[in-house]
Formats: structure tokens, sequence, C-alpha cells
């Protein structure tokens, strides 16, 4: 006798159905499985086998053959449990399912029969509701995440038995009630920007980077402010709508790190410590899973102490920069994961910290200087638009408590407006941007045109500033997104004369 | 080691009537001098600029102050070619279109400290390279003292911007001293260990210096006008150009002692968006310095 089931496995963020064939035949009972099964997939043996008989059925004493088709797919991962349970049982006719919905089955069984949660369940979802009337039968645990995915019937488990019941019962399907509206979760930073004194520049230019969606560097010493302004990116992002809540929830549903929470409730905010491997930092490993920037989509990657990261991870984080994904090529499989993050960084201005502080004596040498800086490649300076010197304050003597700081909200309205007025401008364009930092050359050209007067200053700005020259692209995109904030159509001289103040490594003095 | 030829280096000699004068009349005075570059040195109208390698801003603006001044006197500058206020005197002196001599440690097989061989080839094109080490002399610490003699002998005179205790400026000045040269001394703050041995120096009786004034009077050359026409950046001559009512009020606002944007938004009371604009174009009009730190102020 035979039986055959549908289940599915993820291949980077793409969902692969994969056929599961029990057979049962005559001879010494034995269970194998054949179809490249990794090690989590053959244990599930002894699960299936322990679930089935604590659900209160019979183990047929045959030779049971399982197959997982398609047969040159390697199969990782517990959730095929579920379908090999039921296949085995439809298969020694233990059950006689009054009704039989093509879906798909997904689930881990614990040995009592309960089914437990799998990883990926969300980025499954959303890859099978492309194709029409897909119907998933999944753990409860995944529902939460899982039911904002529209176009898929859900059924979800709790246990082996209630499934059994479910397939013996009569009368037409009913797929699980979804919530009723997905809304949009109020405006969350760790820190609030009214809670941070002074470092008017930095606030300014994180202003611009939240609605531009630019990358940008703090460079200070230490206490001037760096993290706490890092913290409070994500409460001035706008507020972020159901795609992209998916889009971000996906990635933590394959790295199994959702614990049934659903889906995401703020933007992520990721800050890996230095110390970070390149494979923790990108993603990777034997069979490739996401790695940080992957976990940041859509949200924040803070790294902080930039130069103190290893040099390959930061060269390697350029093509996630540019492209918003990142490829994994390992020997074992390739996957690609969507990386599309905001990155916020932080430095010191040099090894000890105190260049420039204005107590505190600096002791490092202009060569131990060039070499931290140098540290950081072109290539990834390249990459980051804003680029800004905090000085360091002495706060409790410089403001009084009734001063009045601009809290996170109000600076969050301007920034949605900011991105509004892009949206509209790129959206004839039709193509993939939607912000004024991920500009193409051509478009910039076509987009970011200055006035005469904001050219004259940037040509100034070379001749006496030793403003370098390959600084004009960022600068250009940088000015735009400024006088976007205050709604203006044309790049004025003044938005570029700001933009300038936002390009530490640019305007460099020469080291002595 | 360097691959360059050996032919453009000069031998000099003290039996050779081009000897510095200057250093013939030493005891342990360098029997041979290898030079790259304008000979021979005149025997007027040198002095000795130096100071600590790990220059602070203060440092630097001083001796870049001053050197200007002195350059643009016709003084011609003798230094190290240390980094810090050694590689800062040279360049300015450079920029300005002066004649800067520096004194090597290493042969000219070497070029040391790495970061400084744009300047060294610039030196060697528009002044004089010196050294009394042969070509394969690696850079050595030992020799480094020694060469200081000769920096303190080519100069009339030796002006010391920042050295810390038992700093190699100081040891120059030391050497000047005996050599019955003028030590000039450019004070600091008590509070920072690099004034310590400027300080030390004043206490033993070195001249205070604010400006180069001070230094030229002791030459006789104050009130002669600038012999050297100096080249400015064209398009913009800095006080020429007006300022608008909202640049002057910064202006107001600034002085010497350098403020925080964040200062300037307590003192103004303006967004910073907006000083972010007047700033850049005080510093494009070359009124305000942008210093390490996110600090301005005013250009003197």
């Amino acid at each position: 006798m035979i039986s055959k089931i549908e289940s599915a496995c993820l291949i980077g963020m793409e969902a692969a159905r994969v056929q599961v064939e029990v057979s049962l035949a005559k001879g010494a009972p034995t269970f194998s499985m054949v179809g490249l099964p990794d090690a989590s997939v053959r244990e599930a043996r002894d699960r299936v086998v322990a679930a089935i008989r604590n659900t209160g059925f019979e183990f047929p004493s045959r030779r049971v053959t399982v197959n997982l088709a398609p047969a040159d797919l390697r199969k990782e991962g517990a959730c095929f449990d579920l379908a090999i349970a039921v296949g085995i049982l439809m298969a020694s006719e233990a059950i006689a399912p009054k009704r039989w919905p093509r879906c798909i089955w997904l689930g881990e069984l614990a040995l009592d029969g309960s089914i437990r949660p799998v990883r990926g369940a969300l980025p499954l979802a959303r890859s099978l509701a492309q194709q029409a009337g897909a119907a998933l039968a999944l753990p409860r645990g995944n529902l939460e995440e899982v039911s904002f995915v529209s176009g898929v019937d859900l059924y979800p488990f709790l246990h082996l038995r209630e499934v059994v019941q479910w397939l013996q019962a009569e009368g037409a399907l009913v797929p699980a009630a979804r919530t009723v509206d997905w809304q949009a979760p109020p405006a969350h930073g760790l820190v609030d920007l009214a809670e941070i004194k002074g470092q008017a520049m930095a606030k300014r230019a994180l202003e611009i980077a939240a609605a531009g969606r630019h990358n940008l560097l703090l460079i200070g010493s230490p206490g001037t402010g760096k993290s706490m302004l890092a913290q409070a990116l994500p409460g001035i992002l706008p507020a972020w709508n159901l795609q992209e809540s998916l889009d971000a929830t996906q990635v933590h549903s394959i790295a199994g790190t959702l614990h049934g929470t659903g889906l995401l409730p703020h933007r992520p905010y990721r800050s890996p410590h230095h110390s970070v491997s390149t494979v923790g930092l990108m993603g990777g490993g034997d069979v490739p899973s996401p790695g940080e920037i992957s976990l940041a989509h859509r949200g924040v990657l803070f790294l902080d102490e930039l130069p103190e990261f290893r040099r390959d991870a930061l060269e390697a984080l350029r093509q996630p920069l540019e492209q918003g994904i990142v490829q994994i090529h390992r020997a074992r499989g390739r996957a690609t994961y969507p990386a599309d993050f905001m990155l916020i960084a932080a430095m010191n201005p040099c090894p000890c910290g105190f260049r420039g502080h204005p107590k505190k004596e600096c002791q490092c040498t202009a060569l131990r200087i060039q070499k931290y800086i140098g540290k950081i490649s072109g290539p990834l300076l390249d990459r980051i638009d804003l680029q800004v010197e905090l000085p360091a304050l002495n706060v409790e003597d410089l403001f009084n408590e009734k001063q009045k700081v601009e809290s996170s909200v109000s600076v969050k309205i301007r920034v949605e407006q900011a991105r509004r007025v892009q949206e509209d401008r790129y959206r004839p364009a039709a193509g993939r941007v939607r912000d004024n930092a991920h500009l193409s050359p051509k478009e910039m050209r076509k987009f970011c045109g200055l006035t005469p007067d904001g050219e004259a200053i940037l040509k100034a700005s070379v001749e006496r500033l030793g403003l370098s020259a390959r600084a004009f692209d960022r600068i250009r995109k940088v000015a735009r997104t400024i006088a976007d904030l205050e709604a203006s159509s044309t790049i004025e001289a003044r938005h570029v004369a700001e933009a300038i103040q936002y390009r530490f490594f640019d305007r460099q003095a020469p080291f002595y | 080691m360097n691959s360059e030829p050996v032919a453009n280096i000069r031998k000099v000699t003290e039996l050779d009537p081009d000897y510095p004068k200057g250093l013939r009349e030493l005891a342990d005075r360098p029997p041979v001098l290898y030079i790259k570059g304008r000979w021979p040195v005149p025997d007027r109208c040198l002095i000795g600029i130096v100071g600590t390698r790990r220059a602070s801003p203060y440092g630097l603006e001083a001796a870049t102050r001053l050197t200007t001044d002195l350059v643009r006197r016709s003084m011609v500058t003798v230094s190290g070619l240390a980094s810090g206020i050694d590689a800062c005197a040279h360049r300015t002196t450079i920029q300005e279109g002066g004649w800067t001599v520096a004194v090597l440690g290493h042969g000219f097989g070497f070029q040391y400290p790495k970061e400084n061989a744009p300047l060294f080839s610039e030196i060697a094109a528009r002044g004089t390279l010196i050294t009394e080490f042969s070509y394969e002399t690696r850079p050595d610490p030992v020799n480094f003292p020694r060469r200081n003699r000769i920096i303190s002998g080519l100069s009339q005179g030796v002006l010391v911007v920042e050295a810390g205790h038992r700093s190699g400026a100081s040891i120059t000045a030391r050497y000047a001293a005996e050599q019955g040269r003028d030590v000039f001394v450019v004070p600091g703050s008590i509070f920072s260990s690099r004034s310590v041995g400027c300080h030390r120096l004043i206490k033993e009786g070195a001249r205070l210096v604010e400006s180069a004034d001070e230094i030229l009077e002791e030459y006789g050359l104050v009130g002669s006008q600038p012999s050297i026409s100096v080249p400015h950046p064209a398009p913009f001559s800095a006080r020429a150009e007006g300022l608008t009512t909202v640049e002057q009020k910064i202006v107001n606002l600034l002085s010497s002692v350098p403020l925080s944007v964040d200062e300037l938004v307590e003192l103004s009371g303006w967004p910073v968006d907006r000083l972010a604009e007047v700033l850049l174009s005080l510093e494009i009009k070359g009124r305000i310095q942008h210093k390490p730190g996110q600090l301005y102020a005013t250009k003197t």
C-alpha cells in the first residue's frame, strides 16, 4: 500500500515542494528513509514512531519505506515529521479519511504526538501563496506569523490526534479565521531624541539619514552619545507597512528567532559586537542561514567601533549595501537572502579616542591615526553618505533643563513627509528605487540637478576646503534629501552647503 | 631602500668652500654632508623650527602662523622632517613659496617617516635636504639626536613650538644654546604635557615669543617688506568678500577659542541646518576654521 502527501522546504527564501511517499510492504519490520535526508530528517523516524504510538495507533509491523522526492534535493530540518506520520497512518489504513484537502503539511512532532512550530513557516507560506489555491496544514505555534499572508488557506493543529479527527470528520473545510486587520504598531525607538542633550548636528544628520535612507557614520570621542543616537534611529523611521513587516519577519522565521510571537512588532535593530565572524554577520554556515545583516532587513544595522570589525567582514558588506541582498555560496548549497538595511556606524576619531577633545590630550601619532582610519576602506566609505563628527561636550554646564529638545515623534513626521515626496517623484520612473540614497548614477543626474548657486558652492568647496571630488555624487544625494525635508523642488545653495558639512572624511586637514 | 640613482646627490666636505659657515664653527661638525636640492644655503636668515611629533591643534596652528610670517620676510626654515611640528614647518614654507632645509637622521636610501614621503620629494625639488649619513644608513633612533646639532648649527636661531619632557626639540634647543644661537620658545598651556619642555626652556632663559616680529626684530628684519610674493588662492580674496548680516553675526560670536556647533546653536538661537550652511559659507570665505572635534574658530 502506498500514500502520497505533499510537504515543502526552503531553498534560501523560496519554497520547494517535496512529495512524501510512504510504501508498506511485506517483510521484516524496518523503517528506511530515502531522498537525501540529512541527520535531522533521519531522526524523524524515532519521533514519528513514538508519536504514532502515543496517539493511540499501532505502528505497522511491515517494511516501511519513506521517499522524499525530488530525490536530488537535500532536505534538512524537522518540518517533514507531520507529513511522514500522516502518510504512514494513511498507508497502513489506520485511518480512513472522509475528506482529503490538497494541502501542504508542515510540522515537527514531539514524542507524545503534539506538533511543534517549525522554522521558516512565513517565507514558505509567502512563497506558496503565489500559486493559486494553496493550502497549508501547519503547527498552531506558527499561525501567528503566517496569519497576515493572504492567498493561502491555513489549517493549524496542536496534536496529531487533532489531525486524525479532522481528517475523519465530515462537512466542508473551514480554514482558520485570520486576525482581522494589521495595524502599524506605534513608533518605537530604544531611545527618544529628547533624551539626548546637545549634539544638534548629529541629530540633524540622523533626521536626514532617516528621510533619505542614507547610511550614516558617527565619529566622536567616548561618551559623546554615539550609541544613544543610533538607538534613537528606529524611532524616527517611517511607520512600516504590512509588506515590510512580512519581509523582515520572514528572515527571522528562517533563523528561528521568532518564538511564536507572530510578526515582528518593530523594525529590527541589530547591533552585532565587533568580534562577530564574517559568517555571523553575512550569513552562511555549512547549510546556509541568514546573518545579522539579513536579520536587520528593513531595519537598522548598527556597527559600533567600526574599525575594530574584521576587515573581510567590512569588505563583504559592500555588495549588500549596494544591492540589498546577500548571496551565499557553499559546497552544500547556494542561498540568497534579503539584506536591505540602513547602516549606522560609529567610531572614535583616533585609537585613544580623544582627538579634538577640549580637555583630554590625544596620545596618538599621525601615523597611528591614519592606520586606524585606514582600516575602513575607501569603497566602504563611499557607500556611507553622511559622516558626522560629534564634539565632546560638557553637557551639564552647557544646557539647562528648560531647554526645549525636539522629541522623536515630531522628527518622524518630517521624515515621513520627506519619504512621501520621494515616493511621488520616483513612482513614475517605475524603477526599484524609492529613496534618494539608492539612486543610480543615471537617475541621480536626472533628479539631483543643482541650481547654479549650488554648483558654485560645490566648486568653491573643492577649491578652498580641499573637498575631494569623488564626494560629489554623495553630496548631491544628501542635498536632495535636505531639500525634500523642506519640500523644496529645487536643490538650492543652502542645501548643498549643509550637505557638505556631513562629509567628514572628504574634508580632512592634512596630517602632520 | 630607494632604487633612485645616487647621481643627483652632492657631496660636500669641510674642505670645500661651500661648506656652511655655521657648521664650520662647530667642534663636532660633520666632516661630510650629502645634499639634495638647492645648494649652497645662505649663511644668514636661517631659522630652525622644531617641536614635538605629537603636536596638538594649538601647536600646529602656532607653527603654521609663525612659519608663514617668517617665510614672508624671506627667512629660510630649517627642521628635521619628523612628523608633527617639523612637517608642518616644512609644508607651510613650501606652500608660502619659501625655502626650507630638512636635516635627516639617516641616509638618502630611506624615507622616514613614511607618511612624509611626498614632502620628501617636494623638498628635494624646491628646498634642500641635508644628511651627514651615507646612502645606506638606516633610520635608527640613536642617530636622530645627533642630526639636531646640524639643525641648530645651520640656523641663526631656533624656534621651539611645543616640546614635551625630554623631547628631541629640547635637545636641539640645548645644542643651540651651546653653539651660541638664539633660542625662541612659543609658550603653551600649563595643563598640556606637550608644553613642559617649552616652559622649562623659558625658565632657563630662552626667549618667549608670541609673534614672528619678535624673532625678526632680533635680526633687524622688522618693517622690511615681504620679499617673496605670496601666491594666494586667486578666486576668493578672503577679506575683500563681503559678509551678509547673518554671517557677520556668527563671526561676532566666534573667537580664536574654538566653539562647538552646539554652543553656537545655544548662543545664536538658530536651528542647526541654517547654522551649518552659514558656517560652510564662512569657511569658504576664509573667515573661520573647522577644527577636529567639530569645533569652529575665527581665522586670524
